[in-house]
């Protein structure tokens, strides 16, 4: 991992993220299609 | 969250996935009443550590990011992104519909890191995600504490910070008034101590 910032116009970077329903998510299987990530927190 | 279930059950189709991000310090739990109200059919994901938010740097949420097929990232609005808000819809609209989603708002934030400061607030949190899960809760918040110096706009890790010095003012239920004074308080103090003015916080010794 890198401190450096993405930014718009660069690639996501290939996270894996654990799924709340159980399991796993990698952006990266994602890839060929579009994506809209949202992010929020109940705080 | 039930807005965006409508909006994805409208425009699923196999080239198109909603993730939901739950920026959550506390873990997954305080996320699932959310999400289970919602009954979505697209993920949710768990962003413990924040990885999230250091890699793409935002302060604040909810937030918005459009991803191409080849993983690009297209477009970002960090901080008030809303279902709710025309604007945002229209450009994710305007995505889907394959056109450019146009310019990404800017964060409004009223200093800018430089790389190497990026870079010690990274590892500063990074430290303190490893100090954490060591059980050394105190050594990982003076961690998070000293990143949030250098990043006091950063909402993602004042509140992390928040939720391992105060875990019951986040369960069972959120005090979101507590949330309101503490970070009123701890503004104060940060003006008295010099480290922000009135018009936010200037990097310390720039």
């Amino acid at each position: 991992m890198t401190a450096m910032m993405t930014d718009v116009g660069q690639m996501l970077p290939d996270l894996t993220l654990p799924r709340l329903d159980g399991g796993e998510l990698r952006f990266a299987d994602l890839r060929g299609k579009k994506m809209l990530l949202f992010m929020w927190g109940s705080w | 969250m039930p807005g965006w279930q409508h909006f994805y059950a409208q425009r699923r189709s196999d080239n198109f996935e909603l993730i939901s991000v739950a920026m959550e310090h506390t873990g997954g739990d305080a996320a699932r009443p959310f999400v289970e109200q919602a009954h979505p059919t697209f993920p949710t994901v768990v962003d413990e550590h924040g990885v999230t938010s250091t890699l793409l740097g935002f302060k604040a949420v909810p937030n918005g990011v459009l991803v191409d097929e080849d993983g690009l990232i297209r477009w970002a609005k960090y901080g008030g992104f809303s279902i709710d808000k025309p604007e945002d819809v229209e450009v994710v609209e305007r995505f889907l519909r394959g056109e450019d989603p146009g310019p990404s708002p800017v964060q409004d934030v009223p200093y800018t890191l430089g790389p190497l400061e990026r870079e010690l607030v990274d590892s500063k949190l990074r430290l303190g995600r490893l100090l954490d899960s060591l059980n050394r809760r105190d050594e990982a918040v003076t961690e998070w504490q000293a990143a949030l110096r250098l990043d006091p706009e950063n909402l993602v890790i004042r509140k992390q910070v928040w939720a391992a010095e105060h875990p019951e003012k986040f369960h069972p239920t959120i005090d979101w008034d507590w949330q309101r004074e503490q970070l009123k308080q701890e503004r104060e103090n940060e003006i008295a101590a010099g480290v922000c003015g009135p018009d936010g916080c200037p990097v310390p010794w720039a």
